[in-house]
């Protein structure tokens, strides 16, 4: 099946090189989604169905947290994984991420490994529904 | 200067961050240079700045000439030089300093007590007097190929 990926950054060259990696990781793709900032992404998944959402948090207008916050209100939204990919890599932010359920924390820089890591964990935790917050992954900081 | 954020500190967050993004060979460079020499020469600039607070405030900048702007975006988009454009630059040269800024403070603030701002694009012209007189310790400056980028931190005492 091919996912729809929604890529959120302020930075429109991050968002071409996330997108560049994922490809390049051989992930089944069928469509690239991309939005500024989370105001901007609120609206692209009022309108599409999203598998997974990559975040960068520090953005204006509505950053990576408060978007993750939104999704977790609604029903739908809720369902699905967030990956945040950000400059912030602090014990508060990893722990604010992991309480608001974020899937996954990558730090910028990252290596193309770090994506397909948290990817491949991601994508084979919807397979069989669970989540493992504690585990410690290669290339992601939860 | 902060004593956590340090020119070594500075120095190691823009190896990291140029060789794993932007694939770029590069060495620090032990010459004597100064800013000065920078706003003398005769090239266009592109230069960004990112503000930051916590238990202190200030800034991070970095300062590229042109030719390097075209390296470093071309590098990380994964296109020709040719291909690249003024957008595509400004934007990889702030999301440079982003990550640059972010690294510096992944070395020691473990409680996340610095916040980054937005990073913008400034001229360096209307800035060159703010960034010359309020810098508060060394500018680091890094080799790339031909070119140098020079990038620094001003401390707010």
């Amino acid at each position: 099946m091919a996912f729809t990926v929604l890529i959120v950054d302020d930075s429109s060259s991050m968002r071409a090189v996330i997108k560049k990696t994922i490809k390049v990781s051989g992930f089944n793709v069928g469509q690239f989604l991309a939005a500024e900032d989370g105001r901007d992404a609120m609206k692209v998944l009022s309108a599409e169905w999203v598998d997974l959402v990559l975040t960068d948090i520090n953005m204006p207008n509505m950053n990576g947290m408060e978007l993750i916050k939104k999704m977790k209100e609604d029903e739908i939204l809720k369902t699905i994984p967030v990956v945040i990919v950000t400059t912030e890599g602090s014990e508060k932010v990893k722990k604010q991420s992991m309480d608001l359920g974020a899937s996954a924390l990558i730090k910028k820089p990252f290596r193309p490994e770090d994506i397909r890591n948290a990817l491949n964990r991601i994508m084979g935790e919807n397979e069989d529904g669970q989540k493992d917050y504690g585990r410690e992954l290669e290339g992601s900081d939860f | 200067m902060d004593k956590k954020i340090t020119v070594e500190n500075l120095r190691e967050a823009i190896f990291d961050v140029l060789k794993t993004m932007f694939f770029e060979p590069l060495q620090a460079v032990e010459k004597d240079i100064t800013l000065l020499d920078w706003f003398s020469r005769k090239q266009a600039l592109f230069a960004a700045k990112l503000t930051f607070s916590g238990p202190k405030n200030g800034f991070f900048y970095m300062i590229v000439p042109e030719s390097v702007a075209t390296e470093i975006t071309a590098n990380f988009l994964g296109i020709d030089e040719s291909e690249t454009d003024t957008e595509q630059k400004i934007d990889t040269i702030k999301e440079a300093l982003n990550m640059i800024g972010g690294r510096v403070f992944s070395f020691f603030d473990r409680e996340g007590e610095y916040k980054l701002n937005i990073p913008e694009l400034i001229s360096v012209e209307a800035h060159k007097h703010e960034i010359l007189k309020k810098i508060n310790g060394k500018t680091v400056f890094i080799e790339l190929t031909d070119n140098r980028l020079a990038a620094g931190v001003r401390i707010d005492t």
